[in-house]
This record gives structure tokens, C-alpha cells and sequence, in this order.
């Protein structure tokens, strides 16, 4: 399995800029479980940028184990499940969170 | 009964239900919610208070908006209609309390000591809703509920339900005036000219209002609210998902039963109508309502079309409505509704 470090550097790989157009924000990921860190994604012109730890004050929050951003952004588990079951908690605007689900090229193993 | 129990009261079945799950010490389902055997789902008291909430909140906006679309906001206090709409609201009391004797849920003497606080939402509503989240957290942790806890929430859901019935009935009250003073034509004029502004209407009042205050802010909850809630009130299932040319996905919703239908073939009824004769008055509002709710809650890799192919109240068959969903780059939607209902794009 990834480590959560090696899935938060690879997200400006997976970003579709073209999904984001007129779309900036700062985006923190404040995570527990196996791998406790805090990750800030900024997302600006069509660029993603992420830094480790708190660098910025973050409109968009995400809240929960790092194992299960590995499993989501490793295809291994469809985001929305994730959700649903509550096991990841987006804080902020509602429809952030529904935009940023748009933002990723996810590669999918279930 | 006075009103059709499969349409109007299943709220009584998720009560009965709540009542059946503590004799069981069920308490974190009494809260939470489970899915039955029969492919129904009992939603659970933290969904169903705040559902039942936000329709209060839903039937007011729906009712003032026809009003404001008939250019008769002054029918408000129209002494005629507030009588009559008090006297078929009594009918739907009388119901409720042959309903809670029959399925035990609360001793009748408590809808009438609901009755005797007033019907219409507290102010304070949030804070209490919230006060009881937090217990019931608390209590569920603990193992068990503090009983005061309990009957604070079947009083709410009560209360709730009585008023946005009541606020319905009002609605179909003003809708039956409004077909028989200045005829059918007046009331799909009245429905249409509104149709665009309660659309944003009621999505600022429920996503930016209501349901946050409620405690549904975060999209997982908004998303088990917007699963879940419906069974509150409804018989729902999924239709047959198809596809059609041009990478279409078409998912049909079906809903077996409507409260608002029930309620306006009754008023229709009892004003000497037709029964689907108020229809429009409800149905159109549910579209768009729905298409709203589309577009705020798909996410930006599809553009969704929501439509009403059959219902209830328009057609007396169970409601048929359609989202279609085509891949899209759908970021401006995005924006939009965010300023639409949100008020800043940033």
C-alpha cells in the first residue's frame, strides 16, 4: 500500500485543470489513523500545488484516516463511499466539496 | 380518517417503528435509522426531525409563493380561507390522533398538549434540534437515552408534521380559491410565474439555511439527509436505470405516494373539484425543486436534466421523475449555483 506521502505528491498528477477552470482554492487535508499529517492543496489558474502541512488557511477541509485517502486516491475505494459512510468529513462550502469530487483523474480497482 | 392513510400518514408507520425499536433497546437505530426487509427504509430520528423541519420550512415558501404568483398575497388573511384552511387542518389532527392511539406511539393527550404550545416552528427550533443531537450522542455512547430525550423527539416530529400539513393545506386552500374565483387558467399562470424563483428559493432556504442550522452541513450528511429523508413521508423506489444515444444515463425515481397530492385531492375534494384539479399547483414546484437539487448535488463531470414524466397530483398516477445525466465539463454550473444559493462565487 502507498503511503499517504507518496499519494499526496502525486496529486498534482491526477488534477484535471481543465475541471477547474475558474475554480481556486486552498484545500486542507487534516488526517488521522495510520499516518496522522496535515497536507495543503492549492489549486489556482489550473494548477495544483501541495504543500506538507498547514501553509495556508484552507476554505475546503478533509477530515478523517490517512488510509483512507490512499485507498480513495488509489482507485481502491469509490470517494463516495467513503463519504456516505462518513468515514471522510468535508468541512466547508457544500459545493466545494461537490466540485472538488470532479477535480481528479482516479484510477479505479473496484 | 379523513385523509388517505398510504398517502398522508406514513409517518405514523416510522413512529410505530421508533416505538418497536426502543421496547427492543435498539437505541442507536431509533437514532440512526436501519433499512427493513421490505426494501423501506426507517430513516431514524436525527433524519426524520430534520427532514420533517425543513418541509415546514418548504410548505411556507411553497404557499407564499403561489400567493405571491396570484398577485393575492392579501388572501394571506383572507378570514374564508384561513377558516376553511383551519378547519381541514383539524381534520388531519383528528387523523393523527386516532394514529398515535392506534399505534401506540404517544398517549392522545399529547397532541393536544402539542396543540395548546401553538402549531407553527419555534423560534428557537435550531438550538433545540442541536441541544438533542448532542445528547443522543452523548446518550448512545453511554448506552442509553434519558426518556425526557425520547419524548422530546416524537414531540418534534409530531409538531413538525402537523404544521407542514398545515402549511400544505393552507397552500391548497388558496390554490382551490384561486380556481374557483378566477378559474383554472389563474392558478397554472400563478404556478409558472413562481416556478423559476422558488426554484433558488427553496434551495437557499434548505441548503443554505435550514439544513445547516439543523446540523447538516457536511456533504456526508446532506447526501444520508437527501438519501434517507424522503422515507419519512414517502413510498420511494428506483426505477430501471437506462441508456440512451449521446452517453445519456437516465435514472427514474418513482414515488408510490405524495403527501402533497393526497392533501390537494383532498382540499380539491371537499371544495367540490376534480380531484387532480389543484395538481399543477404542487407538481410543477416539485420539478424544479428537484432540478435544483440536481444541479446542486451532481458533481461537475456531469450535466444533469430532471423532469416530471407523470404524477400524482397532476395525472392521480404515482410520480415518475427523470434525471439524465451526460458526461459534461460542468464547472459553470457549479458557479452559478454556488452564487445562486450561496450568494458568493468568490
Amino acid at each position: 500500500m502507498s503511503t499517504i506521502k507518496e499519494v499526496m505528491l502525486s496529486l498534482p498528477s491526477l488534477f484535471k485543470p481543465e475541471k477547474a477552470k475558474g475554480w481556486n482554492r486552498v484545500i486542507l487535508f487534516d488526517l488521522q489513523g495510520q499516518e496522522p499529517c496535515k497536507w495543503t492543496l492549492t489549486i489556482q489558474d489550473g494548477t495544483a500545488v501541495m504543500e506538507e502541512g498547514q501553509t495556508k488557511t484552507p476554505k475546503l477541509t478533509i477530515l478523517g484516516n490517512s488510509e483512507y485517502i490512499v485507498q480513495m486516491f488509489t482507485g481502491e475505494v469509490p470517494p463516495m463511499k467513503l463519504v456516505n459512510a462518513k468515514l471522510l468529513k468535508m468541512q466547508g462550502p457544500m459545493m466545494d466539496a461537490i466540485a472538488f469530487s470532479g477535480l481528479w483523474n482516479l484510477p479505479k480497482k473496484y | 380518517m379523513y385523509f388517505d392513510e398510504f398517502h398522508n400518514h406514513k409517518w405514523a408507520r416510522n413512529l410505530k417503528h421508533a416505538r418497536a425499536l426502543l421496547a427492543e433497546n435498539r437505541i442507536q437505530e431509533f437514532y440512526g435509522g436501519e433499512d427493513l426487509p421490505d426494501g423501506d427504509v426507517y430513516p431514524g430520528m436525527r433524519v426524520m426531525a430534520a427532514y420533517w423541519t425543513s418541509v415546514e420550512h418548504e410548505m411556507k415558501l411553497r404557499r407564499n409563493s403561489l400567493l405571491a404568483g396570484a398577485g393575492h398575497p392579501e388572501w394571506e388573511k383572507d378570514p374564508e380561507l384561513v377558516l376553511q384552511a383551519k378547519e381541514f387542518h383539524d381534520r388531519y389532527v383528528a387523523d393523527m390522533k386516532e394514529l398515535v392511539v392506534r399505534n401506540e406511539i404517544v398517549p392522545v393527550g399529547r397532541i393536544d398538549a402539542l396543540a395548546a404550545k401553538g402549531w407553527e416552528t419555534p423560534g428557537d427550533w435550531a438550538d433545540t434540534m442541536r441541544n438533542r443531537q448532542q445528547d443522543s450522542l452523548a446518550g448512545l455512547q453511554a448506552g442509553s437515552l434519558a426518556p425526557e430525550l425520547i419524548e422530546g423527539w416524537f414531540d418534534s416530529c409530531l409538531r413538525s408534521v402537523s404544521n407542514y400539513n398545515r402549511h400544505l393545506i393552507w397552500g391548497g386552500v388558496n390554490a382551490a380559491a384561486l380556481v374557483r374565483r378566477e378559474g383554472p387558467e389563474a392558478l397554472e399562470k400563478a404556478v409558472e410565474s413562481t416556478a423559476e424563483s422558488f426554484m433558488w428559493d427553496i434551495s437557499k432556504e434548505f441548503f443554505a439555511t435550514v439544513l445547516p442550522a439543523a446540523g447538516f452541513e457536511d456533504i456526508g450528511d446532506l447526501m444520508e439527509l437527501g438519501m434517507r429523508g424522503m422515507y419519512a413521508d414517502q413510498w420511494f423506489t428506483r426505477g430501471q436505470e437506462r441508456e440512451e444515444p449521446g452517453e445519456k444515463i437516465v435514472r427514474p425515481s418513482i414515488l408510490k405516494n405524495c403527501e402533497l397530492a393526497g392533501i390537494y385531492t383532498r382540499v380539491a375534494e371537499w371544495n367540490g373539484m376534480p380531484k387532480t384539479s389543484l395538481g399543477v399547483g404542487i407538481c410543477r414546484y416539485c420539478e424544479v425543486h428537484g432540478l435544483a437539487t440536481m444541479m446542486i448535488t451532481m458533481p461537475p463531470m456531469v450535466s444533469p436534466a430532471y423532469k416530471r414524466i407523470q404524477s400524482l397530483g397532476m395525472d392521480d398516477r404515482e410520480c415518475i421523475f427523470e434525471l439524465t445525466t451526460i458526461p459534461a465539463d460542468d464547472m459553470e454550473r457549479i458557479l452559478m449555483v454556488q452564487e445562486k444559493v450561496f450568494g458568493s462565487v468568490e
